[in-house]
């Protein structure tokens, strides 16, 4: 076949393939929306996160920022986690880390039940409703229910763990 | 070849190229943003601009051949190309770095419940798909009528391996970012579009390497 008409059979299987994409996008029926919390946790409960994400997360997730705790007893060497114990009942400053949008610290229940506040000082957290994040271990609705996370944005805040229904209790900082 | 070439094809052919490249550079001002202050997506549109950069070089060096007499064009050619590939090669290595960070802050945010996934949704759910598409369906109209115009200046551009081999990888770079922008959940998109822009940066890598090679070639035979 002579090389034009390869050429135009070419663009318009790209042409068609493209128009399909579009159209596709343009009429499904989940169209990007800014989410909130409750989306958040309608996002967690209806397991939506894709497969690959996770496979993203488990390959390069060591490559990304950790918050930088104070723990109430380190984790022995080569642990997949921080802090052994995390300080109970008392505040844990976050600082300042001018120049980083976020960091993200996430929580493992290793016995009994707690409650983590976290209250954070950056002005536009309020905006994203991040102001004040607060949430129970173990928590049902998620993947797993013995691990939360809370976001830090670039001024930091502080941070409370207290045991709930006076009974002792241990997380960790993964 | 270059006497039989219609010229004022070729040049629209030029500038439509140039447009597309401007259009990519200029994608961030199209795209409607929620917040400014933070890290933004949209690298996918402007990360074609690594492929189409080096598409516009090899059109421009043929429309130069008009020029420049053939003989010095021979000897700048080779350094030239050397040159623009290396840096081209660096700027994607660091664009590649760039973007893959964003996407590490991204997918740990997504899948750090509840308030990760919270701050992902406030911050990045809503990825201007409307804007995206527009900007693509603009940016694939221009290409086309590249093509065309190319086409049309003289049919033997069609035998210049390189030169279509370098606008279909431009082409399909144009359709992997379409897919990536409307084939997945809404709320996922500014995590693929990030996906699609180290994708089309790695194509533009193997194209630079393929170019710093064959300049490197050149200009051994140019001293032997």
């Amino acid at each position: 076949m002579d090389s034009k008409k390869i050429v135009i059979i070419v663009l318009i299987l790209i042409i068609a393939a493209f128009v399909v994409f579009v159209t596709w996008g343009s009429l499904s029926g989940e169209q990007p929306k800014r989410g909130d919390r409750n989306d958040a946790g309608k996002f967690v409960k209806e397991k939506k996160t894709p497969p690959w994400a996770k496979v993203i997360k488990s390959l390069f997730g060591s490559l990304s920022k950790k918050m930088a705790l104070r723990c109430a007893k380190a984790a022995p060497d080569g642990a997949d986690y921080q802090c052994e114990e995390m300080p109970l009942n008392e505040e844990i400053k976050i600082p300042e880390e001018p120049g980083t949008s976020f960091r993200t610290a996430s929580f493992i229940l290793a016995k009994g039940k707690a409650r983590i506040e976290y209250n954070d000082r950056t002005e536009k957290a309020d905006d994203f409703d991040l102001d004040e994040q607060e949430f129970n271990l173990p928590d049902l609705e998620l993947d797993d229910p013995n691990i939360g996370s809370i976001v830090a944005l670039e001024k930091g805040g502080s941070l409370k763990i207290t045991c709930l229904e006076n009974k002792p209790c241990q997380v960790k900082l993964q | 070849m270059l006497e039989e070439m219609r010229k004022p094809f070729f040049i629209i052919a030029l500038a439509l190229m140039l447009c597309v490249v401007l259009v990519e550079v200029g994608s961030p001002w199209f795209m409607r943003v929620t917040d400014k202050s933070f890290d933004l997506p949209g690298y996918g549109i402007q990360y074609l601009v690594f492929v189409d950069a080096f598409l516009f070089y090899v059109s421009l060096l043929i429309g130069l051949a008009l020029i420049i007499p053939e003989r010095i064009q021979g000897r700048v050619q080779g350094c030239a190309t050397l040159i623009i590939s290396f840096f081209g090669c660096l700027g994607i290595i660091a664009s590649i770095i760039i973007a893959f960070v964003f996407l590490l802050i991204l997918v740990t945010l997504l899948l750090s419940p509840i308030f990760g996934t919270a701050a992902y949704l406030a911050i990045y759910g809503d990825f201007d798909r409307s804007g995206a598409n527009i900007t693509l369906s603009l940016i694939m109209a221009l290409k086309i009528a590249f093509v065309i115009f190319l086409i049309l200046a003289h049919q033997r551009f069609l035998q210049n391996k390189s030169l279509v081999l370098l606008t279909l990888t431009s082409l399909l770079a144009n359709l992997i970012i379409s897919f990536l922008h409307n084939f997945v959940p809404g709320v996922l998109v500014s995590i693929t579009d990030t996906l699609g822009a180290i994708i089309v940066a790695i194509l533009a890598l193997i194209w630079a390497i393929v170019f710093i090679v064959g300049s490197i070639i050149a200009i051994v035979k140019a001293i032997h």
